[in-house]
């Protein structure tokens, strides 16, 4: 770097020329494929109706105990008095192994720690798919990964079916008639509009996974017709997006009748009495979920046992759920990907790629207990830069030179092509898992089309030669490049998260990849509660971030895709004055956003 | 999507780096555990695969229930009865 500073400070002539050629430069290429990837495995692509339907079936049945000890012991109504009328039958033919048995456990293990059962009020129950277990939500979108692209809408749930008033301002919701909570209690409008009126409208409740007014649309209502009926009113024409809002984890409800007691509106309580009537030593909470927390011993268990009031049945009429028990272990993130390798843990999300090769090799032995299944390329990263130059986490000088400089093109261009991303993807692991990344929407998921992907491809000689076309020569030598004008080293701060090995590996691999580009990077590793605070803030230059729902369905989370609010990007946000200093093209993303968000046309999803 | 996408990626709008498949790690006496099941999509592995559907054939069963034959209590006592 130092010399080459010489060489180019030295010949104004040759400068000028270099930087013709890099601006003549065609800095695009060929994006390879994905490589292939024969462990991946395909779903088999069905319709919704070929999951799941609701109707009333000739018999149901339960298991052999449950109406011994409960039901003749007239402890328990008989099976089809506690199931609805028409109860939500899981389809045979969608089942890969077909109708099952009753019996046996699901063991967990989580890192994370239950603040209490008030998921209404915020408290989180330790993660990890607890809280997804006891939770039912009006829509559902687990399984969406299995339904054809040009059929996408969510699953119908606890509302059983809907439709759209002529002019497209109003839903009206069906919600399954005559479920109960694990306590006996009916489920119904009077749940669905607690969790409305009381949580999502109630500036003082934040209810678990953020659920506020704006994510169902600003100006939005909803009312009960009946106890089984709701209408929605939206400004917007037809904004399906909001079904997928409907879902997990942002309209869930809550049991009114154990909840609505304690709210401030009807108590003597305080929103912080509310939020911590229900601690983790509550034990047997009602829920719509297939099992009911009953035993937990802090740092040790959660324990769930079957929900025999759940609403849900097989073509056989099998009451489900067939697992018996729930456990979720209390531990660490990594002890559960290793108890699940060993076999003493039944489940884990494998994410942190560094470990791919090895957990695929113990899996290949045949006495391996567990097996590793590898979905679509939905895990990824990106660089971001801090774009907002009107004070948004009130940098100093430093900081603020830095976020300008983010705003050009060529800086972000050039840092771009300083990037080896398959020298990086291989860092992490070797073989066929990590792709070239260039940016925005995944390849292999719905809406991506690779014709209307610009990648610039690795070349340091241009991204130095771009560099020296916006002035940041190395005037002082020591091998870093100044701001213009005789200004200092370029030093830019890197945020990441320590929480995650993948984090901090790909941040360190961008540090040691700018330094040919003579940009001193300072590494920010944060864990990540402090990392989440400063992120917020716009406390950071950059910042390499596990990228969110929206770059994967699109449908979900649309609206962060850009700064469509003040406070929606995850890198640009209003500024002191309170608006977001949106560069040019900024705007054509959001104006793009928010037409996606107004057409409900999924027939051609990459269109 | 097309003109976001363009948008996006001519602008350089953030620098991607990689992406790659995440892994369901899942004991191998269950069945009824669908292909291709992300850990995550459009939410999370233990959403996607449907559990309260996902069963243990009888002849593969562990003996693992902490609280057999035994169903929740009232709310707020003191566990399983």
């Amino acid at each position: 770097m130092r010399k080459q500073a010489i060489a180019l400070g030295g010949a104004g002539l040759m400068l000028g020329v270099s930087l013709l050629a890099v601006q003549a430069q065609d800095l695009t290429g060929e994006l390879p494929d994905p490589p292939e990837f024969a462990a991946q495995s395909e779903p088999n692509f069905v319709s919704v109706s070929d999951i799941q339907e609701y109707k009333a079936l000739p018999e149901y049945h339960e298991p052999d105990w449950v109406t011994a000890k409960y039901v003749e012991a007239g402890t328990l109504p008989p099976v089809a008095e506690r199931l609805p009328k028409e109860p939500l039958v899981f389809k045979t033919g969608d089942m890969p192994d077909g109708v099952g048995v009753y019996g046996d456990t699901m063991r967990h293990v989580i890192g994370g720690r239950p603040e209490g059962w008030n998921y209404t009020a915020g408290q989180n129950q330790g993660w990890g798919g607890i809280d997804i277990g006891l939770s039912e939500c009006l829509t559902r979108t687990g399984p969406l990964f299995e339904v054809k692209a040009d059929e996408l809408e969510p699953l119908p749930n606890l509302a059983k079916s809907w439709e759209w008033s002529e002019d497209g301002h109003e839903l009206t919701m069906h919600l399954i008639e005559g479920a109960k909570w694990s306590d006996g209690d009916p489920f119904d409008a009077d749940d669905v509009m607690f969790y409305w009126d009381d949580a999502i409208m109630d500036s003082n409740v934040s209810p678990l996974n953020g659920g506020t007014p704006e994510t169902f649309g600003v100006g939005t209502t909803l009312e009960a017709l009946d106890p089984y009926t709701i209408k929605w009113t939206f400004k917007e024409v037809r904004p399906t997006q909001y079904l997928y809002a409907m879902a997990y984890g942002t309209f869930c409800p809550g049991p009114s009748h154990i909840l609505k007691p304690q709210h401030p509106k009807y108590s003597d309580n305080t929103y912080e009495q509310f939020k911590n009537a229900f601690p983790p030593e509550y034990m047997n909470m009602p829920v719509m979920g297939a099992w009911v927390p009953v035993e937990y011993r802090p740092d040790d268990i959660v324990v769930m046992r079957r929900n025999p009031y759940y609403w849900k049945v097989d073509e056989n009429g099998n009451q489900l759920p067939y697992l018996n028990e729930m456990h979720y272990r209390l531990s660490t993130w990594a002890d559960r990907d290793v108890q699940a390798v060993a076999g003493s843990g039944d489940f884990s999300n494998l994410e942190q790629a560094e470990s791919y090769v090895e957990a695929l090799r113990r899996s290949a032995e045949d006495t391996a207990p567990a097996r590793l299944q590898f979905g679509a390329r939905t895990i990824g990263y990106a660089l971001e830069f801090n774009l907002s130059a009107n004070g948004w986490g009130e940098p100093d000088a430093r900081g603020q030179a830095i976020h300008e400089l983010n705003r050009n093109l060529d800086f972000r261009k050039a840092v771009s092509i300083a990037i080896d991303r398959q020298r990086l993807g291989d860092s992490l692991v070797r073989g066929p898992f990590t792709a070239i990344y260039p940016g925005g929407l995944y390849a292999g998921t719905a809406y991506y089309d690779k014709a209307s992907t610009v990648y610039y491809p690795y070349n340091l000689e241009a991204a130095n030669a771009l560099l020296d076309g916006i002035g940041l020569i190395d005037t002082d030598g020591n091998g870093v490049r100044n701001l213009p004008d005789g200004g200092a080293d370029v030093e830019i701060t890197l945020l990441a998260n320590t929480d995650y090995a993948t984090d901090t590996n790909l941040a360190e691999g961008v540090i040691a990849m700018m330094e040919p580009l003579g940009l001193r990077v300072i590494a920010n590793f944060q864990a990540g509660t402090s990392r989440d605070d400063m992120q917020q803030a716009g406390q950071f230059d950059w910042h390499v971030r596990r990228q969110g729902a929206e770059v994967v369905s699109v449908v979900q989370g649309t609206t962060f895709l850009a700064p469509t609010g003040p406070q929606t990007s995850y890198f640009h946000r209003a500024g002191t004055d309170g608006t977001v200093d949106l560069l040019p093209f900024e705007q054509e993303l959001v104006d793009a956003v928010n037409a996606f968000v107004a057409t409900s046309d999924n027939a051609e999803p990459s269109s | 999507m097309k003109t976001f996408q363009h948008t996006f990626t001519e602008n350089v709008y953030s620098v991607g780096l990689t992406q790659y498949p995440g892994a369901l790690i899942i004991n191998k006496r269950f069945a009824n555990i669908p292909a291709g099941a992300p850990i995550f999509m459009f939410n999370w592995a233990e959403d996607n695969i449907i559990r309260e559907r996902v069963y243990v054939p009888a002849d593969t069963q562990g003996d693992y229930e902490l609280h057999p034959e035994t169903l929740p209590g009232e709310p707020g006592g003191a566990g399983p009865v």
